[in-house]
């Protein structure tokens, strides 16, 4: 593509000022700007590199998630132990609480899950019509 | 470029597989051989967190189910009753695919029963180990029936048909009755029994303590541990009595619903006296 000096004077022939236009330069100018400013993130060590962040934060998630194990929730037990530590309890003495609370749930008053009750024949009379 | 993303993705990908696949199989193979006795005292806790939570998701998921099914049950009502009042094909239709979504959601729900108790049964303490796994061998199988009768449901397409499903299941029901209430009787009888263990290792440690402070030639004391003695010998044969029941359920005719039906007075008694020695060891060691 070749470019061409205007001069002012071409397109306004009579009055106003002259400016001397470079075009090549002004476009060299403009573009070193543009490159200068995502110079980090277009280059190939840029991009590498947030790759590679990218990849081990998605690694220590994998490793995270996979490494998980579950009791990190207080539960009753955890509580009653608590609750144990905080009387000052001898371990023969809240062996013995444990027993009650163990106890308490064992009452045969308290039913396991029973049968739910359903239909267990289900059945259409063929006769009627 | 492109490239050596590729390559970071299928590295990435190929890295999660080798450790999923390598924390499936030790999940299966600790599942296969998993005893709470020859696991560490870290992994028991583990284990039965585990096994809790399993339980408790199971239980919010056959109470979802047997919400289904009683929104079946309501339609195949429904559609039982146009069946006879109008008497159409398009009433036939109804009663047909109603009950065909009845049959599978009740399946489906006692399918779920069972998946509960036998989870409760692995769970549990103080269940002989005979037992535990007699019925979880028959959950297992009475479950793999439930699984083969649902599967020929979806082919079903006249009354005939439904009625034929219904006569095989008549079987399967008893089944799924017995099985349950074998299961439990068990847990009901363990948790006692898991109490009843757990009391004779405390008054072994009372007595070794008592038997390093010298404290036993205190009249009173003795009396008390005496006491203690006495209760705890009169358990065993109260214990002894109901497993051997359970034992005989097989081969009486009556089986396992009658057993469980008649267990409570007997677990009254059992937890009477367990009660008083919880009061015993708590008066003797001072817990309020």
């Amino acid at each position: 593509m070749t470019q061409k000096n205007y001069k002012i004077d071409d397109l306004l022939p009579s009055e106003g000022p002259i400016v001397e236009w470079d075009q090549d330069q002004w476009w060299l100018d403009g573009k070193t700007r543009i490159k200068e400013k995502n110079k980090f993130l277009q280059s190939k060590k840029g991009k590498l590199t947030i790759l590679a962040l990218v990849f081990l934060f998605v690694m220590l998630l994998l490793m995270l998630v996979l490494q998980r194990k579950p009791g990190t929730t207080n539960k009753e037990e955890d509580i009653n132990k608590e609750a144990v530590q905080e009387a000052n309890l001898t371990p023969l003495q809240s062996q013995i609480v444990k027993l009650r609370s163990q106890l308490e749930k064992a009452d045969p008053a308290i039913k396991e899950t029973p049968l739910p009750v359903v239909e267990m024949n289900i059945f259409i009379e063929v006769d009627k019509l | 470029m492109k490239k050596i993303f590729f390559v970071l993705i299928l590295f990435l990908l190929m890295i999660a597989q080798i450790r999923l696949t390598s924390v499936i199989k030790a999940q299966e193979s600790r599942g296969s051989e998993i005893t709470l006795e020859n696991l560490s005292q870290s992994d028991q806790i583990i284990y039965r967190e585990r096994l809790e939570a399993e339980i408790e998701d199971q239980h919010a998921q056959l109470l979802s189910q047997l919400n289904t099914y009683q929104n079946d049950e309501r339609n195949f009502r429904v559609a039982h009753d146009q069946y006879t009042r109008l008497q159409t094909l398009n009433s036939i239709e109804g009663v047909v695919n109603s009950a065909k979504s009845l049959i599978k959601s009740r399946n489906t729900a006692l399918y779920s029963y069972l998946n509960l108790l036998r989870l409760k049964i692995v769970e549990a303490e103080g269940i002989e180990m005979f037992h535990k796994e007699r019925v979880i061998e028959r959950i297992l199988s009475v479950q793999f029936q439930i699984d083969e009768h649902s599967s020929k449901v979806d082919s079903v397409v006249s009354r005939e048909e439904i009625n034929e499903l219904a006569e095989e299941f008549s079987s399967i029901s008893e089944l799924i009755t017995e099985t349950s209430y074998y299961a439990l009787s068990v847990l009901s009888v363990g948790k006692l029994q898991a109490v009843y263990d757990q009391s004779v290792v405390i008054n072994q440690r009372i007595i070794e303590e008592e038997g390093d402070t010298a404290l036993i030639e205190s009249t009173t004391r003795a009396r008390s541990l005496a006491e203690i003695e006495k209760l705890i010998s009169d358990l065993p044969p109260l214990f002894q009595d109901i497993w051997s029941e359970i034992n005989l359920a097989e081969e009486r005719t009556q089986g396992y619903g009658y057993l469980y039906r008649g267990l409570s007075r007997k677990l009254n008694t059992i937890y009477s006296k367990l009660s008083r020695l919880t009061a015993y060891f708590e008066e003797v060691e001072n817990v309020k």
